[in-house]
């Protein structure tokens, strides 16, 4: 079963993350919010697939759930009629569907050559939140403690670009 | 004795600039006695030689490791060619300053730019490691363009610019010749004497050696990528232009013998015709040019390519008596070009303030400023090749040597000669011995200077010397072609 | 986790808290000392730098962090920077809207990254030190936020940057999943069986573009002469030396300790990248009349020039790397210095004109750092691309020695060099004689700006004209890779 419930995921994957930046039914942001929403949903059935049960939790709620919430936020205060009567540009279509046909023939020829294993061998003891947290704290503890000092410069950058007086 | 000839000139280049900025009357003066020094020391140096060794072998003047890991030393030496080359600069040097003597304008930055410049000649002149040699090749062209760009008059921007950029394609060409050199031969030095005892492959030379040879010969006014020289010689100030054509087009007929030839002696075999069609095109076309031009410098400045036409081809030649008169007409254009470009640029452009023959015509300079014209008449002369010039026993030579190697093309440069007679005579009858309308006291002129003067007859007194006594510089550069250096290129060619 | 491996990196990052608490109790009048002591602290930490060296490689934090000659040159490096630039941001505090005190710990932090990456020797590690970077930066370039040119700037790093970041990411989601580590040395041990599979030269690939965007290298560099002018100067300063030099630490790591096997294919390859970047920032360049612009277009060319170093896949053009980083750090540091002093308002390169009456000695250091971006001697500049030409002509040289065609790379370059003398030139001509300068008054210089301006001369001219001892330094330095 597994095979086609990630062939199922995949291609969800593929389609609504296409649809986010090319609908050819509308051009209301929210919508394309929306099918992010959908992409981030169908990835984390993939790391379900994985048995990666605590990153597909991660993921729905990180993503679908506070980074959506403020997408939608934001979303919400621009004027969306002035969006919607943008068109998309026939030279930005053709480059993207260049780029994106070249990066997938590449990806498409270079699978052909290899000898990685197309099945699914998941591990459930790699998946699990004490292998997660042993890695993090042990093996991967210096990137670890780097992100901390990155979320303190995002923070300060953030405070620093939206506070309102400028002293 | 000659290193110091380098260091005497930036020295002076550096002394200049901490002078304060209003002291005009100081600065001449520092840049006449560094002018002084350098020749001094050019010509000790001359006769330390000529008395020590005289067996034409060059002799290490200095040599330490410079940049130990890439086995680059700073290694100077001076053998009968790079002398005679000294001494040029230093004449050319002196003569330079005395017909500067009036610019007013920043003149503490010009002599101090001035003097970098002959600094950086003498030291590719006396390089015999030759990354140093490149390294002194480069710094040249920063004191050039500025002394066009800022102290020239027409087009200087556009002649400045071309100016670099000729002369960085030049060394960029030469720059990777070197280095490829360098790297093919295994040995990892740049020592000159060292790689010439390196037999090249036969194919690597077959690009190599035009790669470098072009590389130098841009600069040294080769035809097709001469058109630097003319719009260079007129945009730059007299100094510059005495500078252009006495010393740094001699800088790339310089590096052509000394490094291209000397290195890839098989590849010179090769391209021989080649260069020496181009070479007498050269001769040809510069005085063709120089017979229809109306700006008197501009029939100068093709002038030039003409004779350094004489030079390439003398190289050319391979034979002892070609390359001598190569050397010797080196010398001898030095001179007498300089010569030329000092009484249109000085005498006769900062007096009369053209230099349009048209215009010169009714001036009647001959009247006005006879000093001027009597000088420009004996280096006239000296320009055609008059026996009794330098000029004459150079370009003789140089036939010579070409008429047993290219006989054809040799009687074709004896129409180039014929060709320098005619655009020399008229010159003459249309710059100074019209029949002018305009009376001769209507013009108020300044009297030529003390300072013109002298320069002029260092000048005139070179030419006339080597030229009534040639073996002076013949006995320097003669053995020199003897030695071991020479031999890989020699050989080949008729004795 | 060995802390005593991060003695530099802790340093920096303990300064930037330091900054960020004093900051809080400082009155806003003195906040231009903070940003003199951040220069002073980091002069300690590079003077304690000296402390360290010798010893054999050590790796440690998981295998994740090497510290070699490689990682300690390019620390040195980075917090010579950092000390210019810092002393460029006390120039230009007036001029920056926000606070002055996050400036300098921002800029910091994004040292620190620098710092890491230079030590980096597993992917991960390699992605959170890029990001530490790309994440200051976004903050730094569009820090003047009431200026248009600045945010724009910014969202165009932002956008530019997260492609990269894609990329990058998923270059290493291939090479884990082919290799499974992500470890440096893990992956050459078994780089012959995985050379074998397409899927991990793809992956390498996608690696090398993310990095490709961090030294503005083609096909990712048309971002750089959009921040280059928008940003702050003393941001651009560091994005023109600091994140180069570490994008350029990056990829000797990734290409000669990860996969020193693919390395030797992939010569052409760079190759041709190299001789695009400098013949597409070269010819750009000339018709630019803002400095910092023609200064982006520059880098690019130099990012050119510097890729011939990696393309020779040798040791001797690995060195020439390190040793054109280090003139280009003085070069660009002299330039950038006088620009943020002289260009307040008006970047045009004729806001120039007559500065040689208003200041000799700035007019002469942007002169002289104009001289050595074109590669005259004796100059730095002039002996780094003699040493990268020497380099690329000795791995021609490897293949047929007597053929012209193994040495077409050099021709390229070469006509790159001709070409930017025309622009550096320009810049000369104005500041000497334009005609009719406006505005004659004199400039008076700071302390502050005389003294890194004095030393960054004398090291550019130390650097052209005695190159033995840090050459040897470079030599020495790159013996952590493998050809």
């Amino acid at each position: 079963m597994e095979p086609v419930f990630f062939y199922i995921f995949a291609g969800l994957t593929l389609l609504c993350g296409g649809l986010v930046i090319a609908n050819p039914f509308t051009r209301n942001p929210v919508t394309s919010a929306m099918f992010l929403f959908l992409t981030i949903l169908s990835m984390s059935g993939l790391f379900v697939l994985l048995h990666a049960f605590f990153l597909a939790a991660v993921q729905v709620l990180v993503y679908a759930g506070a980074v959506m919430v403020l997408f939608v936020f934001v979303i919400m205060l621009l004027d969306l009629k002035e969006e919607e009567r943008r068109r998309m540009k026939l030279a930005a279509v053709v480059l993207g569907a260049v780029a994106t046909g070249v990066i997938a023939l590449a990806m498409i020829g270079a699978m052909r050559h290899s000898r990685v294993g197309l099945g699914l061998e998941s591990n459930v003891a790699e998946g699990s939140t004490i292998a997660l947290g042993k890695n993090l704290f042990a093996n991967f503890a210096l990137p670890f403690e780097l992100v901390s000092l990155l979320l303190l410069v995002a923070m300060i950058g953030a405070v620093l670009l939206s506070k309102k007086d400028l002293r | 004795m000659l290193a110091w000839t380098i260091l005497i000139s930036f020295l002076g280049a550096a002394a200049l600039v901490l002078l304060p900025a209003e002291s005009r009357r100081a600065a001449r003066h520092t840049a006449l006695l560094t002018a002084l020094a350098g020749l001094a020391c050019a010509l000790a140096g001359a006769v330390q030689y000529e008395r020590s060794a005289a067996s034409g072998t060059p002799v290490d003047l200095v040599n330490f490791s410079w940049i130990a890991d890439l086995h680059i030393h700073f290694h100077l030496a001076a053998d009968g060619v790079s002398i005679t080359l000294v001494l040029l600069t230093g004449i050319a040097a002196v003569a330079g300053v005395l017909f500067s003597w009036n610019i007013e304008r920043r003149t503490r930055e010009f002599f101090a730019l001035y003097l970098a410049l002959i600094g950086s000649v003498y030291g590719v002149f006396l390089s015999f490691d030759l990354f140093l040699l490149f390294v002194f090749y480069e710094l040249a062209i920063i004191p050039k363009y500025f002394l066009i760009a800022v102290w020239g008059s027409t087009r200087r921007e556009y002649g400045a610019m071309k100016l670099a950029l000729y002369s960085l394609v030049g060394s960029a060409m030469v720059l990777v010749g070197l280095i490829a050199a360098y790297v093919v031969s295994g040995a990892q030095t740049f020592d000159l004497t060292e790689l010439a005892k390196y037999h090249f492959p036969a194919a690597f030379q077959h690009w190599a050696f035009p790669l470098v040879f072009v590389g130098f010969a841009i600069l040294a006014g080769l035809w097709p990528f001469h058109t630097w020289a003319p719009t260079g010689h007129v945009a730059a100030p007299t100094a510059g232009s005495m500078l252009l054509a006495g010393v740094v087009m001699k800088l790339g007929a310089y590096g052509a013998l000394r490094v291209a030839m000397t290195l890839f002696p098989e590849g010179l075999r090769a391209w021989q015709n080649e260069i020496a069609l181009l070479a007498v095109i050269g001769i040809v076309y510069g005085a063709t040019v120089a017979l229809v031009q109306r700006d008197l410098k501009f029939v100068i400045g093709y002038s030039s390519v003409s004779h350094m036409g004489f030079v390439l081809l003398g190289l050319m030649t391979l034979s002892k008596i070609g390359l001598s008169g190569a050397v010797l007409q080196m010398f001898s254009h030095g001179i007498i070009a300089g010569l030329l470009f000092a009484v249109v640029g000085r005498m006769v452009y900062d007096r009369a303030h053209t230099r349009d023959l048209t215009e010169l015509q009714p001036m009647n300079l001959s009247a006005l400023a006879p000093f001027a014209a009597v000088t420009f008449v004996i280096a006239g002369a000296a320009s055609m090749g008059l026996p009794g010039f330098s000029g004459f026993i150079a370009e003789l030579q140089v036939l010579a040597g070409a008429w047993q190697v290219f006989p054809r093309l040799t009687l074709l440069a004896g129409v180039g000669i014929l060709v320098g007679i005619a655009f020399m005579v008229r010159v003459w009858i249309k710059a100074f011995f019209a029949e002018g309308d305009i009376k001769a006291s209507a013009i108020p002129i300044e009297p030529i200077s003390m300072p013109e003067r002298a320069g002029a007859l260092v000048l005139l007194g070179t030419t006339v010397l080597i030229g009534l006594w040639p073996g002076l510089l013949l006995n320097l550069i003669t053995p020199t072609l003897n030695s071991t250096l020479f031999q890989g290129m020699v050989k080949g060619g008729p004795q | 986790m060995n802390l005593s491996l991060l003695t530099l990196e802790l340093g920096v990052i303990g300064l930037a808290l330091a900054l960020l608490l004093i900051d809080l109790w400082t009155p806003p009048a003195l906040t231009g000392r903070l940003g003199l002591a951040a220069a002073i602290g980091l002069l300690l930490i590079l003077a304690l730098s000296w402390n360290m060296s010798g010893g054999p490689p050590v790796v440690g934090c998981g295998g994740m962090f090497a510290r070699d000659g490689l990682a300690l040159f390019f620390k040195r490096l980075f917090l010579a920077v950092g000390v210019l630039v810092v002393l460029m941001g006390v120039e230009y505090r007036e001029r920056l809207a926000l606070g002055f005190g996050e400036f300098n710990v921002i800029l910091l932090i994004a040292l620190a990254g620098m710092m890491f990456a230079a030590s980096a020797n597993d992917f991960v590690l390699l992605f959170v030190a890029m990001e530490l970077m790309s994440v200051s930066f976004y903050v730094l370039v569009s820090f003047q936020r009431s200026r248009l040119p600045s945010l724009e700037a910014g969202v165009k790093y932002l956008i530019l940057s997260a492609l990269a970041a894609a990329f990058l990411v998923f270059g290493i989601a291939l090479i884990f999943g082919v290799g499974n580590t992500t470890n440096f040395a893990a992956l050459n041990a078994e780089g012959v069986r995985l050379a074998q599979d397409k899927l991990y030269w793809l992956g390498l690939l996608m690696v090398l573009l993310g990095l490709a965007f961090k030294i503005a290298a083609f096909p990712l560099q048309m971002w750089a002469p959009d921040v280059y002018q928008g940003a702050p100067t003393p941001v651009t300063a560091l994005l023109a030396i600091g994140s180069k030099a570490a994008g350029f630490v990056l990829l000797l790591r990734v290409l000669f300790v990860a996969a020193p096997v693919l390395a030797a294919h992939w010569s052409k390859l760079l190759m041709l990248a190299s001789a695009v970047t400098i013949l597409y920032g070269n010819l750009c360049a000339i018709p630019q009349r803002n400095l910092k612009r023609l200064l982006g277009y520059s880098s690019i060319a130099n990012a050119g020039y510097l890729l011939l170093g990696v393309a020779a896949v040798n040791a001797s053009g690995a060195a020439a790397v390190l040793y054109y980083l280090a003139g280009y750090l003085f070069t660009l540091a002299a330039a950038f210095l006088v620009i943020c002093v002289v260009m307040r308002d008006n970047e045009d390169i004729g806001a120039l004109a007559g500065l040689s009456r208003r200041s000799p000695l700035l007019a002469g250091a942007l002169a002289l750092a104009m001289v050595s971006l074109a590669g005259v001697p004796p100059l730095a500049g002039f002996l780094g691309k003699f040493l990268l030409f020497r380099a690329l002509i000795e791995r021609g040289a490897a293949e047929s020695p007597e053929s012209f065609r193994s040495y077409w790379l050099a021709g390229v370059a070469v006509i790159g060099v001709v070409i930017s003398l025309y622009y550096y030139f320009a810049v000369i001509r104005v500041m000497y004689w334009a005609k009719d300068p406006p505005d004659l008054s004199p400039i008076i210089v700071p302390a502050r700006v005389q003294i890194p301006l004095a030393v960054c001369l004398v090291a550019m001219i130390y650097l052209g004209v005695m190159p033995g001892a840090v050459l040897a330094g470079a030599t020495e330095a790159v013996k952590a890779l493998k050809f």
